[in-house]
């Protein structure tokens, strides 16, 4: 992994970010992590409850390692209280909805209301449209068109991708835009060097634990 | 009828049982022996044999006995709770999210399913948890509840299952099938104060708020984060067999426990690590064959001494929560009153079908089915399983010396158990009586709690929107205060955290008491210009130290001016005071100002 990247070293960059994915039950949400974190794809796949954590780590370009904490969480409304304890200082969120359920794009807006009235001002919000090789095997299984989806991505300032996990489609594409979209530069200066990590965790700030040690990065990914 | 261990028996082995059955792992031998037992106990319906049996190592061994067996240690009436057909009754509003959670159900076990049984089991799944839903409407239905589910219908079949899980539902797993999250959310407040009561070291790295990451094993009574369909069933013997809901949080404490070590490797462990490590301890367990046993019986150990109402949480839980609901509200009083009750029914020696003393406490029937025989292997687990696990034996254990009978007055095929619990029965801790409540008063506490539930939940918003205006508020503030303002929490910063919105700034101001940092925030962070005297008054006159040395200094110099002044001011014996002062004057004010 990229845990051992010498922190001091100019040419290499490295920033963790937390990232949230929302989005009405049984979507894909614990697929497309799936599928971005082991590049795999179960037919079976239990439902997820609470949330599951998993970390998976990405290379921006030569020198730079993008690292997401991820929160895959539970679709069910009861769920949605739990919700802020999530996406609290995220600095993405991942709202899926399925191409092929109308209603869960309502949900998907919902959700995206609730991020940008409550989460960080500044959180990087991407749509996804999953289940997209349902549609592209047959086109009339298909309730949401591409571009009513982009019209709402656009006016809500969101990014926008339609996704299949089964096959892998634009799942990696998705997430490195984000990574792209994240105010790198600006984590990195504010660490005064070549590598910092974000983490404004409560708890973090309450056992007093100073994240700008090189413990953030050395980690690698448990998971 | 004889027995094929009669003899054994006879030969006057009187310490066999938990013992015997937890020393090592169960060797061939030992299982069947520990099969014949489990027949016996299932013959005889004796559930103080089953307790034992389901918490010694291995639990009830097979499906055969957890079928038999969980109904006796759950005290599930012998009637259904009720028996309307699924078809009969209007459909709850949850249908559909259960039948997205069933289609993605029977994924680890049975082991090689088809596609095609698995779609019959998913069905069977389906009818189960929509029978019990429609037939109780006060429920809601949980993503999890369905793992639960898999569970029963496995050991019952799609029949038998119902009437069981109904009651489970109704009885145990309630506070989860609340409309909003606040009953669950005690479950795991639960074991962050166990954590917090056994070591606060590791309370410290597991803060409560990375404990909700339980929410899934407390949930589901770890059938969704297992994985083998063995183990699920080996906890759900040990939780049946303690037949409280307080208990499942003990077992996640323990786990954590047991693996403390992992937390404490790194020096500077960050949240997301922790998170991380939590996450992994519980996917690779069980580590080993006996990680179970491990556990559930640190759990005990834990359960004896930390039990939940010395916890000061306890207090605070709801009476309506089926922590409560599930065990004695106060352990001490029911247990007087009980021991009372036992001697009266070994006196007459008059045992109803149970042989449990059912007793009345008040309005209230308790029963004295759940008690805990003591697990063997005590030494194994913990050093201060000795002072906890004795003193409630001791306490118990007088009474119940000549108690035999209190078993069961009917006779029955002779077994090995019987040596046990005749002896044995010393060094039982005390037993935690749980109430007993008929079908209509659990729905009555089901209405009652989902109105708390609500209501907590109204009060939880509420506190969050205010938390957020207050928020808002105070940035709209900060904003018009002006940028120069926005850099207090930079410190020594470059500048660097204006750049960084989302993160908050941790200290405020507390800084300005140090006399340094204020006269370097004055004079450096801050342009000239912007020192407004009446500012530097308002931050400096309120801090005592600061005032006094200021005050301090401008009445020496005064002082010292008037003195050389006046040389004849003070009298002679103030000379080296005199001289002090003059000193003070003509060297540092004179010569520098």
């Amino acid at each position: 992994m990229s845990a051992s990247t010498p922190r001091s070293s100019v040419s290499s960059r490295f920033a963790q970010f937390k990232l949230v994915l929302l989005g009405e039950s049984a979507v894909g949400k614990s697929s497309i992590v799936e599928r971005f974190a082991k590049n795999v794809f179960d037919d079976y796949r239990e439902s997820t409850i609470g949330a599951a954590f998993l970390t998976q780590t990405i290379q921006l370009d030569s020198n730079t390692t993008v690292k997401f904490e991820i929160w895959d969480t539970a679709g069910q409304e009861r769920y949605k209280s739990l919700a802020p304890m999530y996406y609290r200082n995220a600095n993405c969120a991942v709202v899926v909805f399925d191409v092929t359920q109308a209603a869960s794009l309502t949900r998907a807006k919902a959700w995206v209301k609730e991020l940008q009235r409550q989460a960080n001002e500044n959180i990087v919000i991407a749509l996804a449209g999953n289940k997209l090789d349902i549609v592209l095997g047959d086109e009339s299984k298909r309730q949401v068109t591409t571009e009513e989806a982009q019209a709402y991505a656009k006016e809500a300032g969101l990014l926008f991708f339609e996704t299949s996990a089964k096959t892998g489609q634009n799942v990696t594409e998705l997430f490195t835009a984000i990574a792209k979209k994240l105010p790198i530069e600006s984590v990195l200066a504010s660490r005064g060097g070549a590598s910092g990590a974000v983490g404004s965790n409560s708890a973090n700030a309450r056992r007093g634990i100073d994240l700008k040690g090189p413990s953030t990065g050395a980690t690698g990914c448990q998971c | 009828m004889t027995h094929p261990f009669g003899e054994w028996v006879e030969t006057g082995h009187q310490d066999v049982g938990p013992l015997f059955y937890n020393d090592g792992p169960l060797t061939p031998d030992k299982r069947v022996l520990k099969l014949r037992t489990l027949a016996d106990a299932a013959a005889t319906q004796d559930s103080a044999c089953a307790r034992m049996l389901a918490m010694s190592r291995e639990g009830l061994v097979s499906d055969q006995f957890r079928k038999q067996l969980w109904p006796l240690l759950l005290d599930a009436p012998e009637t259904p709770l009720r028996e309307t057909p699924m078809a009969d009754l209007p459909p709850h509003r949850e249908e559909g999210q259960v039948l997205l959670d069933c289609n993605r159900s029977f994924v680890y076990f049975p082991p090689n399913l088809d596609d095609q049984s698995r779609e019959i089991y998913q069905k069977q799944l389906y009818d189960l948890i929509v029978t019990v839903l429609r037939r109780n409407p006060v429920l809601a239905y949980y993503q999890g509840f369905h793992d639960v589910a898999q569970i029963f219908l496995l050991v019952f079949g799609p029949t038998d299952a119902i009437p069981i899980f109904e009651y489970v539902a109704l009885y145990f797993l309630r506070d989860f099938m609340m409309p909003e999250m606040e009953a669950s959310l005690l479950h795991m407040e639960l074991v962050a104060a166990i954590i917090q009561a056994v070591d606060p070291d590791l309370a410290q790295i597991v803060p409560s708020d990375i404990l909700n990451i339980a929410i899934s094993s407390m949930l589901t009574i770890f059938s969704h984060d297992l994985h083998a369909y063995n183990d699920i069933c080996i906890l759900f013997d040990f939780v049946f067999a303690y037949r409280t809901m307080a208990i499942p949080p003990y077992i996640y404490a323990a786990i954590l426990l047991l693996r403390k070590d992992k937390f404490f490797n790194s020096q500077d462990i960050d949240s997301s690590e922790v998170i991380s490590v939590l996450n992994n301890v519980l996917k690779t367990f069980p580590e080993t064959d006996s990680a179970i046993f491990e556990v559930t019986s640190y759990a005990e150990t834990l359960f004896q001494n930390y039990p939940p109402q010395s916890l000061k949480l306890w207090e605070k839980l709801s009476q309506y929560s089926v922590l409560k609901t599930t065990a004695a509200p106060n352990t001490q009083e029911i247990v007087l009153e009980d021991n009372k009750d036992l001697d009266h029914d070994t006196d007459d020696d008059n045992d109803n079908g149970d042989g449990d003393g059912d007793g009345e406490i008040g309005n209230r029937r308790w029963t004295q089915n759940s008690f805990f025989p003591l697990v063997g292997n005590r030494e194994t687990t913990s050093e201060n399983q000795v002072n906890g696990g004795e003193s409630p034996a001791s306490a118990g254990g007088s009474q119940h010396s000549d108690a035999t009978s209190m078993f069961d007055g009917t006779p029955r095929i002779p077994s090995v158990i019987d040596s046990f619990s005749a002896e044995s029965l010393h060094d039982l801790p005390l037993p935690l009586a749980h109430p007993i409540y008929s079908l209509e008063e659990v729905e009555e506490i089901a209405r009652q709690q989902v109105a708390e539930d609500l209501a907590l939940k109204a009060e939880r918003d509420r506190i969050a929107k205010e938390r957020r205006e207050k928020m808002r508020a105070k940035k709209s503030a900060a904003a018009a205060a002006g940028g120069a303002g926005s850099s207090s929490s930079s410190g020594s910063g470059a500048g660097g955290a204006g750049s960084m919105p989302w993160r908050k700034p941790h200290h405020r101001i507390p800084i300005w008491t140090e006399t340094t940092t204020l006269v370097a925030r004055l004079f450096a962070n801050r342009p000239r210009t912007i020192i407004n005297p009446r500012t530097v008054a308002t931050m400096l006159v309120p801090r005592t130290v600061l005032s006094a040395s200021l005050y301090g200094g401008v009445f020496s110099l005064l002082l010292a001016w008037y003195i050389h002044k006046h040389p004849q001011a003070l009298p002679r014996s103030f000379d080296t005071l005199r001289e002090y002062w003059r000193y003070i004057w003509s060297t540092l004010v004179a010569r520098y100002f």
